[in-house]
Order: C-alpha cells, then sequence, then structure tokens
C-alpha cells in the first residue's frame, strides 16, 4: 500500500508578532516542526507500510523562508521511517485552503498512491478544511477525524471519533483520503544519529509555479487582518518565587473549595 | 437575508451546538432581516419537532429516511444540498461537530459555496462576508473576507450560546429525500465501554495538560485532587498519550464540565478545551507561558513551573 502523508511546518507560539502591514506572523524568530495531528498521520502510515509494504511519501507545502525548519521537518521524517520526501516551495505569497488544496491535488494527479494521509487539524490556521477539499479535487471518498484504520482485503475499515467518547465504524474503499485524529498511535521519536544520517538523503523540491501560474488567484477567503485578541485581563496574575507563590495559591485555594 | 441553518441529531437527541448556529442565524437575521430555515437530517425525526420549534426559526424541514439513520456523507450531502440549492440562501450556517467537519465541506462543494470554518463573528458587506476567525491555538485573531454573496459559515461547538426558547407556530416539513449511496458504508457507533468515574459529578476538579512534563507529576496532581476531595480530569494530550483514561478529557468534542472550582495544571487553553470548562465558577491556572490563553478566562492565575510549583503547593495545603 502506497501512503502520501500531507505534513505542515506550524510554528512554536508563546509572544506572538505581528508583521507591519497587520496580515502576517512575524516568523523570523520562530521554530517550526511538524503539526501535531500530522506526526500521528505520519506515523499510522509507517506502521501500515511496517505491516502491508508499500512506500510511505511524506509531501508538504511550505514558504522557502522558514526552509531549513522544513528541511529538519523532512530529514526527521526519513529518520522515522518515510521513503520519499517533497518540498512544494513557495515564497511569500497568502494562500488559503482553497488555493493549497487545488496545488497540492494537481501535483498528486502526477503521483501513484494507494491512500492520503494527514492530520484533522493545524495548530496554527486551524481551517480542518485541507483535506475535504484534496479529495473533492481528486473525486476520492474522504473519512475526518480517524482513531483507528485497519486494512481488510481491499477495503479499509475506519473508526471516526465523535463527541463524547462515541466513535462510528464505516468500510471505505481505496484509493482514498483519511484525516487523522490525534491519539490514535503513539509517534515514534527517532534517535538522533537516525536523524544525522538522514540528512544526507535527497529531498524533492518542486516549485508551486511548476503546478499552478498564478496561485493568488485560487485564493477565496482573504485574510484582511491579523492581530492579537484584546485582553479581557480576567486573571489575577500572579508572578514571584515558587515558595511565595505555593503559598498564595495555596490561601486562594483553601478560600474557594468548599468544605 | 435567506439564512439556513443546519443542525444535527446526536446520540438519540438535537444535538447542542444545533442551537448555538441557531442563536448565531438569528443575530443575522436581526441585523440583515429576512428568513431563517432549520434543516435536520436523520430517522424517526417527528419526535424532534417540537425541540426544534425555537423562537426565531422560520420554517423547518425534516429529511426522513430510515437509510439516514446512520451519517454517511454523500447520502447526507445529496438530502442536504438538494434542499439548500431549492432556497438558495446567502448563508448557511453549521456546527463544525465531528459530524459538520465530515459533512459541510462535502455540501459546500455540492452547492457551490465557499466554506469558512470556525466563525466567530459574521458580517456582511453588501458584496461579501467578513468573519472573525481564532487561530494558533487562540493567540491570534484573524479577519478574513469571501468576495461573494453566498457562503457557508462553521462555527466551534462552545462558541455561541444556545438558542432554546421553544414556540409552537412554525411549520415543519417533513420530506421522505432520494438516497444517494456513496462509496463509504455506515457500519455501526460504538459506546465507550470504559468504566469510569464521572467527572461532571465533582465540585472540584484537578485538570492537567502538557505541562505536566512527566507521567510521574500525574501523582502529585492526583493527590492535590484528593486532597481537595476533587478528581483528576486532563486535556487532550494527556488522554492521547494514553496517561489518564478518555472519561477524564474535558473539552467541547469530550466532557463539557462546570464545577465550583476547576485548576488547570500546565493547560494552555486551546478553544476547544476552554469551551469545555470555561462556566466553571472558579478558574485557577498554573502556566509557565504568560501568554497561554488559559490565562484570559482564568479567575486566578500562576505564572511557573508544575514541577517547581506542585510539590510545594502540597506542602502548604497539608500544613
Amino acid at each position: 500500500m502506497d501512503i502520501v502523508v500531507l505534513v505542515k511546518a506550524t510554528p512554536v507560539l508563546e509572544e506572538a508578532k505581528i508583521t507591519d502591514d497587520e496580515k502576517n506572523l512575524d516568523t523570523s524568530e520562530l521554530k517550526f516542526f511538524m503539526n501535531e495531528t500530522d506526526t500521528y498521520a505520519l506515523e499510522e502510515a509507517i506502521l501500515k507500510k511496517e505491516k502491508y509494504g508499500g512506500r510511505v511519501t511524506v509531501i508538504t507545502l511550505a514558504d522557502s523562508e522558514i526552509e531549513n525548519d522544513v528541511n529538519d521537518m523532512i530529514y526527521e521524517s526519513y529518520a522515522k521511517g518515510a521513503d520519499d520526501g517533497i518540498i512544494i516551495e513557495y515564497s511569500g505569497i497568502y494562500m488559503d485552503p482553497y488555493a493549497k488544496a487545488k496545488i497540492i491535488s494537481d501535483f498528486l494527479k502526477t503521483i501513484k498512491f494507494d491512500l492520503i494521509l494527514l492530520g484533522a487539524q493545524s495548530t496554527d490556521t486551524s481551517y480542518s478544511l485541507l483535506g475535504q477539499l484534496i479529495a473533492r479535487y481528486l473525486d476520492l471518498p474522504y473519512t475526518t477525524l480517524v482513531s483507528s484504520v485497519e486494512l481488510n482485503g481491499n477495503k479499509l475499515k475506519v473508526v471516526r471519533e465523535l463527541e463524547e467518547g462515541l466513535q462510528a465504524v464505516y468500510e471505505m474503499p481505496l484509493p482514498s483520503l483519511l484525516t487523522i485524529q490525534s491519539g490514535i498511535n503513539t509517534p515514534r521519536y527517532p534517535p538522533f544519529v537516525k536523524i544525522r544520517n538522514a540528512r544526507s538523503r535527497p529531498i524533492k523540491k518542486v516549485s508551486i509555479e511548476n503546478i499552478i501560474r498564478d496561485p493568488q488567484s485560487l485564493v477565496k477567503v482573504k485574510r484582511r487582518r491579523l492581530y492579537i485578541p484584546p485582553s479581557k485581563g480576567a486573571a489575577n496574575i500572579l508572578k514571584g518565587e515558587p515558595e511565595e507563590l505555593a503559598a498564595r495559591l495555596a490561601e486562594i485555594i483553601k478560600g474557594v473549595v468548599p468544605r | 437575508m435567506e439564512i439556513v441553518c443546519i443542525g444535527e441529531i446526536f446520540n438519540n437527541d438535537v444535538g447542542g451546538p444545533t442551537y448555538e448556529a441557531i442563536y448565531l442565524g438569528n443575530e443575522l437575521k436581526r441585523e440583515y432581516g429576512g428568513r431563517l430555515t432549520l434543516i435536520i437530517a436523520g430517522k424517526d425525526l417527528d419526535k424532534y419537532s417540537g425541540k426544534l420549534s425555537i423562537q426565531g426559526v422560520d420554517s423547518i424541514i425534516l429529511l426522513d429516511h430510515p437509510s439516514l439513520e446512520l451519517y454517511e456523507q454523500v447520502a447526507y450531502t445529496r438530502a442536504i444540498a438538494g434542499e439548500i440549492k431549492a432556497i438558495s440562501p446567502q448563508i448557511v450556517i453549521a456546527p463544525y461537530t465531528s459530524q459538520g467537519m465530515d459533512l459541510l465541506p462535502s455540501i459546500a462543494h455540492e452547492i457551490g459555496y465557499t466554506l469558512v470554518t470556525y466563525c466567530q463573528s459574521l458580517k456582511f458587506t453588501g458584496n461579501g462576508w467578513i468573519a472573525t476567525r481564532v487561530i494558533y491555538g487562540g493567540k491570534l485573531l484573524e479577519d478574513v473576507e469571501v468576495d461573494d454573496r453566498n457562503i457557508v459559515a462553521t462555527i466551534r461547538p462552545g462558541d455561541f450560546p444556545q438558542l432554546k426558547q421553544e414556540t409552537g407556530s412554525i411549520s415543519v416539513l417533513k420530506k421522505s429525500p432520494e438516497i444517494f449511496q456513496g462509496k463509504i458504508r455506515p457500519i455501526g457507533t460504538v459506546k465507550p465501554s470504559l468504566e469510569d468515574i464521572d467527572i461532571t459529578k465533582y465540585d472540584v476538579l484537578v485538570s492537567v495538560g502538557r505541562g505536566i512534563g512527566s507521567r510521574e507529576n500525574l501523582e502529585m496532581a492526583d493527590e492535590l485532587a484528593k486532597i481537595l476531595n476533587g478528581a483528576l480530569a486532563c486535556s487532550r494530550p494527556i488522554a492521547d498519550m494514553g496517561w489518564l483514561p478518555k472519561t477524564r478529557q474535558v473539552g467541547s468534542s469530550a466532557k463539557t464540565v462546570k464545577p465550583k472550582v476547576y485548576i488547570a495544571l500546565g493547560i494552555s487553553g486551546a478553544t476547544n478545551h476552554i469551551n469545555g470548562m470555561k462556566n466553571s465558577n472558579t478558574i485557577i491556572s498554573v502556566n509557565k507561558d504568560p501568554f497561554a490563553p488559559i490565562f484570559e478566562i482564568s479567575h486566578y492565575g500562576v505564572v511557573a513551573d508544575i514541577n517547581d510549583l506542585l510539590p510545594l503547593l502540597l506542602e502548604e495545603l497539608k500544613k
């Protein structure tokens, strides 16, 4: 079973800084890692490869501004067990899920696969939409929020996570697309030496101009403004030495906990 | 303005987020005038018509068919999209629940509307729509614009109040739609088998997140819960790692809780988590990131590393 895993590099964000035009995140001091649910999608692909054979191809669409972190993300995927890594590169343009889905699905038309996996949501722009759009553009069946996948002959038995602990079971054909929910498996941490060795392996780079001439024209959801939410100033924030904080917190807890 | 809200049946009842979609639909109706139609698909829907007859809803369409008992994307898409096309609304509003997340992209594609997910507010400009979205785990907001008079907007469960004022005088149209079978076959629904305490029944919850650091530290958190006659709960990452069972997970997609005191240890406060606990009487949060969104909804916040603070806190409380 040949599996494509779509991954995204997302930043670790503490204090956010916005660019002067109030449209983008200032990424100059941020470190990017593989989006959390994508790590589960990758692990699931590697587990299926180990069980049934086939190749795992990791594909990402990324701004060349964060090239080093994106390369590291692919090398780490190799160290975990991915066979091929492809970066579709663009530079300094804003893309919504519609533009991204069109570019990725056009590229996927040039690749052979049985299954596409990706995380159910990203920790940055949080649309939870990309996979569904790609499936529609490729006319593939899709299922979202998948918490278990099994291969039964030439069909998949998938379990979807619903609210309040309920789950729904479906049978799906191949080829198809699944968006993966966190917790489906336990992503492995490859040893450092494996990651170092993986750095000598090639990464295929594709420029989006080779796929779509005018990616900006595909954007349907335009960002007008990006900003930090106005603080409601709700919490009494305590800072200081741990000993002092523990004493004050204990007083607060004693004051509010019913006896 | 023609407004369509899509509701859902969840676990043999009207799903709570359906009432949030109706709330937002009503806000738009108040602002721009028009009609609100509620569409819901499933089996034996008659019994819900009372619960769906909410003030502000102008008409209800029940798409009722035995084959719609279990959610299946293609059958649901075709049935609901057919009704939407007949109404030709300017906006379709639906909750992005587990079902909504699967269904709405498919419906939007079928009717040719642009979908914007997790909208917190919506404004019609005359030529298009502007929506505000919460991104980066609650640390940033974005205003996005769609240059089209027609959109599908989905909302995050827990972001809006539930409008539930029932009234008797709404026209209910029941239809038996033509069923289109997709390539995905529904097999069944599985209920959680695990026996565990019910965290919604406790006055005090000590809830741990990723910031707890190690599994060993759970013992200290559990000790704190015991001292306070409370129970131990958690955010999603802790359940994902299997450190605590799913039954302890707090969030709008897991368990919604409202204890007297909620103590959040090392929880940054993703929107899903916050929507599952924001109505607690007193919220006390400890996090080493001073920008953690959880502080915004907390009554007391402590900027500290759990690993340093927790042993000292236990000592203080035992004094």
